[in-house]
């Protein structure tokens, strides 16, 4: 696990430096790029929610693809059968996630270590199942198509056929989401939930309910992918159930690692590594291209076992705490 | 009569299949005494303090401190009534400043507001708390390394630092000097009794080195088999003929 840097030290350059690439690079990009970034910050977003499970409590839930698919199924059943707005799409597809993670993580997180990676594995394996059959209400591998309402904000209103609306849009979700879970764990509750992760007999004794943080953590790493479903519908007006499938799940495992678990950044820049990474192998090598990425990611483990910015982040304190020593004494 | 003691047990007994860890212990503890928990490996020390701070139900038998039945209740609501122990094997949280190791525990006993929309360090009650805590450990120049960068003397004062930064009104510590040097032992030996004097009165402790005890204990029970042998003053138990022959051998 990385070393968990202290709030007080946080500096806000890379974030508004980040910030302000993502707002201008739409423009300055050509159609399918513009499509890789949007889907890359969307599926980031989706890594950033196996991240508080896994890198912040320590928990490797192998089961995320649920969630992400509930919350896809949520917005486009929302959006076409309730009320056909996209706010009302974001809301219930994250709610759909939400009770999904409340109930199944009120039974799996009583289990630790391999049970509960098992159970995880199992409940999304009966989900795709249920999926795949239940053709009436899913459109199993064929899916659902979805028009579209355009997007209000204020009285405004917003087509969703330009890919410029959704890019932002996606963004503004996944910043949001981003800025909230950094909140979170550096607020009292959520730094319990890392304190769980480093010693939960301790956290324990100092007055901590483990099993309750354990079940906080999971509901919000849920919800957080859940919400990153909501905007696969968004990005492609389509769901469909082989999002159920655990392929999915695996991925964010490896965007994660990658980009360095419990870091929160990582996950964005593993997914942006690794999607972008695919997509350029690809066009190169039709039939070959994932020993190309197979050789990418033992380059990078082996290069960078914490993931690229945990291995980053693990240095710089490092040199940081040589040089108070040095300069302390 | 009740209030004279802030921590007692009615005839705790544990057992694990057909053993018998715990036989009937009336354990008793003053208000303001520091009492010692002595006896040879195996005795139930270590089981003791796992009842008593809720890691371990017994089979028979109740806990009552400062009047209340808290018999079987989990650790966290242990220690939120106050009830705080230390463990015999460091526990820490090593890739956690040491700061951040002692602000957790503060945020139990100090913390006031909402826990998620304001910032951990963010609270003064709590920040003050902690740092005087670091100040009276002497931890205050590495507050800001990884907890598992100290020395192991410090990760012992740290240990203690965490255990009573819960604020509990009664504190439990498993042989605080397991591992330490004679120098080091003396030192944190004094530091407990500052402590005493200065920050928390009621304290348990359980310790195999007998000058420790001579130094800190009000009073010592003995521990042998599961059962009390006896009770008493440092002097009485050290000159009772049965505690030597089972524990401290006998004055050549």
């Amino acid at each position: 696990m990385s070393s968990e840097p202290s709030s007080h030290r946080f500096t806000w350059w890379p974030l508004l430096v980040i910030g302000l690439f993502l707002v201008v690079a739409p423009h300055l990009m050509d159609r399918y790029p513009r499509y890789v970034l949007t889907e890359v910050i969307m599926w980031g977003l989706f890594a950033l929610g196996f991240d508080i499970i896994f890198g912040k409590a320590g928990l490797l839930n192998f089961g995320m693809s649920s969630f992400f698919a509930l919350g896809a199924y949520g917005f486009v059943y929302g959006v076409q059968y309730v009320y056909p707005s996209v706010w009302l799409g974001l809301a219930s597809g994250m709610m759909v996630a939400f009770v999904f993670s409340l109930v199944s993580g009120w039974i799996v997180t009583r289990f630790s270590s391999h049970y509960f990676v098992v159970f995880t594995i199992v409940i999304s394996m009966i989900l795709f199942l249920l999926a795949m059959n239940l053709r009436v209400v899913t459109g199993a591998d064929e899916g659902i198509n979805i028009r579209l309402p355009d997007l209000g904000i204020l009285g405004w209103h917003f087509s969703l056929r330009s890919p410029f609306t959704k890019y932002y849009l996606i963004l503004g979700v996944a910043a949001v989401a981003f800025l909230g879970v950094r909140r979170f764990f550096d607020s009292p509750l959520g730094r319990a939930v890392v304190a769980v992760r480093e010693n939960e007999e301790r956290a324990r004794m100092i007055g901590y309910n483990t099993a309750y943080l354990r079940l906080v953590a999971y509901t919000l790493s849920g919800t957080v992918a859940g919400l990153a479903g909501t905007l696969y519908p968004i990005l492609n007006s389509s769901t469909n159930a082989e999002l159920f499938f655990w392929i999915l799940s695996g991925k964010a495992v490896l965007w994660t690692v990658v980009g360095g678990a419990g870091t929160l950044w990582g996950a964005f820049l593993g997914a942006a590594l690794l999607v972008t990474a695919e997509d350029v192998f690809s066009s190169w090598l039709v039939n070959f291209y994932p020993i190309l990425v197979g050789i990418l990611l033992i380059a990078i483990i082996q290069l960078a076992p914490k993931g690229i910015l945990g291995t980053l982040f693990a240095a710089l304190a490092g040199r940081r705490a040589a040089h108070e020593a040095g300069g302390g004494s | 009569m009740k209030s004279e003691f802030i921590l007692r047990t009615e005839s705790l007994s544990v057992s694990f299949g057909g053993l018998t860890a715990l036989n009937r212990v009336d354990f008793e503890m003053r208000e303001g005494e520091i009492q010692a928990v002595i006896g040879p490996n195996g005795a139930g020390k270590t089981t003791l303090f796992n009842v008593l701070s809720g890691n371990l139900r017994p089979t028979e038998g109740r806990v009552v401190f400062k009047g209340e039945d808290i018999t079987g209740l989990p650790p966290y609501e242990v220690c939120r009534r106050g009830l705080s122990k230390t463990f015999q094997k460091t526990s820490i949280f090593p890739d956690l400043t040491v700061f951040e190791n002692v602000r957790l525990g503060a945020h139990t006993g100090h913390g006031t507001g909402n826990p998620i929309l304001r910032s951990a360090s963010s609270d003064r009650a709590v920040v003050e708390k902690v740092e005087e805590l670091l100040l009276m450990g002497g931890l205050q120049d590495q507050k800001d390394q990884p907890a598992g960068n100290l020395s192991h003397g410090d990760q012992r004062l740290l240990e203690i630092l965490i255990g009573i930064s819960t604020r509990p009104e009664l504190l439990l510590l498993d042989e605080p000097s397991a591992g330490l040097s004679a120098k080091e032992t003396r030192y944190i030996t004094q530091w407990i009794k500052e402590l005493s004097q200065t920050t928390i009165r009621n304290i348990v402790i359980v310790e195999h080195d007998m000058d420790v005890v001579t130094e800190l204990a009000d009073s010592v029970c003995v521990l042998n088999y599961g059962e009390v042998l006896c009770r008493g003053t440092v002097g009485e138990v050290k000159c009772n003929p049965q505690v030597q022959d089972v524990y401290l051998g006998r004055p050549v």
